[in-house]
């Protein structure tokens, strides 16, 4: 969230003239502007008095100018409406010459490109045919990653491998027998053990997830 | 990944990837009311496989068992098709019924014709859009030997606002009968892979709240005779289904 400054003065030796002057800035998400723009009218009382009699005029283009109304050499802030799109601001004083009579015009320009902001919220969000949500950003999903079922004796472990099992708290599994006592079941890197607990051979079954 | 898609949440867990399938859901439901009896037994829809994922939730708050809580162990029963809801009081026990949801990876095809489908790279579905997902809200890995209780209540970030511990399902695949001790000759009790809910209860300090899952006296262990425990571990998760 960077202000940027940007500052232009015209000198008096072009007091007379219409002139623009033009500034290219691109904003990354959530900067602003802050701009001072000037036509110097040499500390000369009619001049200064011109230039104090009348506001700028601004042209927008997807921001806001605040605050206002602004004068000559008076700071403002330039904010984009909606970022990812190009803005501009044009800043225009009117004032008469020093012989007085026409006026002329002086222009401003902040303009560019601004950055979206950057995807704060992941995930899918997904509907059924009643346009009910069945997947949002927030959820966390269980998916099926196995189901692995053998016997094992007493003094012999079965190790299963399993490609990719790491005990990082994105795999889960249960052993899903009804009466599991008989048996132990040891989370490796890579594998599971399953160990017999009691003499005799015993059925496992165990069921792997991601979540 | 080698290949598809792959899309995380806002937490970077995984939701969708191009290796695993997703466990959907197939099937909602109702338990009957807990009868007067050890368990409850229910039917799954037929065509499930071995990916079968049954979540769990207390129906109602009327009527639960002692201390303001619901307390189960449970399994699924692959041979017979259907899952069994144990009670973990003798006494006291909650007579409601069970809000369940069936979740799988083996999901039909859908033949809506709009919508996202993806694919392992074996060809086989991932997942659909047509299906929707449990919400998982706390995912935790425990050792039934070593007591690693888990505990989910109204202070934790996860407790959605306004949500009763009715609010939260949690998966009978990691319930079990753990442990047995023989109090004499052919009388058992059993140790469980649990988990109880329970509700505010002032009397007793308690916040509304989801405990579990390790061994647990069923009921306290008095006997003698034989005491053998499994030392496995067991993954639960506790979801919502929105």
């Amino acid at each position: 969230m960077t202000v940027h400054v940007v500052s232009h003065t015209m000198p008096y030796s072009i007091f007379g003239a219409s002139i623009g002057h033009n500034t290219v800035l691109d904003l990354p998400y959530g900067d602003t502007v802050s701009a001072t723009f000037e036509q110097d009218g040499n500390n000369l009382a009619t001049q200064e008095a011109w230039l104090a009699a009348n506001p700028f005029v601004f042209s927008l283009v997807n921001c806001s100018v605040s605050p206002l109304p602004r004068y000559n050499g008076e700071t403002f802030v330039i904010t984009p409406t909606t970022y990812g799109i190009p803005y501009s601001c044009q800043a225009a004083l009117t004032h008469q010459t020093s012989s007085g009579g026409t006026t002329q015009t002086k222009t401003f320009t902040v303009r560019g490109d601004t950055v979206a902001q950057f995807p704060t919220n992941h995930g899918l969000q997904t509907f059924d045919a009643a346009s009910s949500i069945t997947l949002d950003t927030d959820y966390r999903c269980v998916r099926f990653a196995g189901f692995l079922s053998g016997n094992v004796t007493f003094g012999t472990p079965v190790t299963l491998n399993v490609t990719g099992l790491v005990n990082d708290g994105t795999w889960g599994y249960n052993n899903v027998s009804a009466e599991s006592w008989s048996i132990k079941t040891t989370l490796n890197s890579g594998s599971i053990t399953v160990t017999a607990r009691a003499s005799g051979t015993h059925p496992y079954t165990i069921q792997l997830f991601r979540d | 990944m080698a290949y598809g898609i792959e899309v995380k949440n806002l937490s970077g867990y995984t939701q969708i990837d191009g290796l695993d399938r997703n466990l959907q859901i197939v099937a909602t439901g109702t338990t009957a009311n807990f009868p007067q009896a050890p368990y409850l037994t229910t039917s799954l829809p037929l065509g499930v496989d071995s990916s079968v994922v049954v979540f769990v939730s207390p129906n109602t708050t009327a009527g639960v068992g002692y201390s303001n809580t619901v307390g189960i162990w449970g399994y699924i029963d692959y041979a017979a098709n259907t899952f069994i809801i144990g009670r973990n009081l003798s006494f006291s026990f909650y007579q409601g019924s069970f809000n369940y949801v069936v979740c799988v990876a083996n999901q039909a095809e859908p033949t809506s014709g709009y919508g996202l489908n993806t694919y392992t790279g074996v060809g086989d579905l991932a997942f659909s859009s047509a299906y929707k997902q449990m919400k998982g809200v706390l995912h935790d890995t425990y050792s039934l030997s070593s007591g690693g209780d888990i505990y989910f209540d109204e202070t934790s970030p996860s407790w959605a606002s306004g949500t009763l511990p009715q609010d939260y399902y949690v998966m009978i695949n990691a319930l079990g009968r753990v442990g047995r001790v023989q109090l004499s000759g052919s009388s058992w009790v059993y140790r469980c892979s649990f988990v109880t809910w329970g509700w505010e209860n002032e009397s007793l300090g308690q916040v509304n709240r989801i405990f579990g899952a390790s061994g647990l006296g069923l009921p306290q262990i008095s006997g003698t005779v034989t005491n053998l425990v499994s030392d496995d571990t067991r993954t639960q998760v506790i979801a919502r289904s929105i």
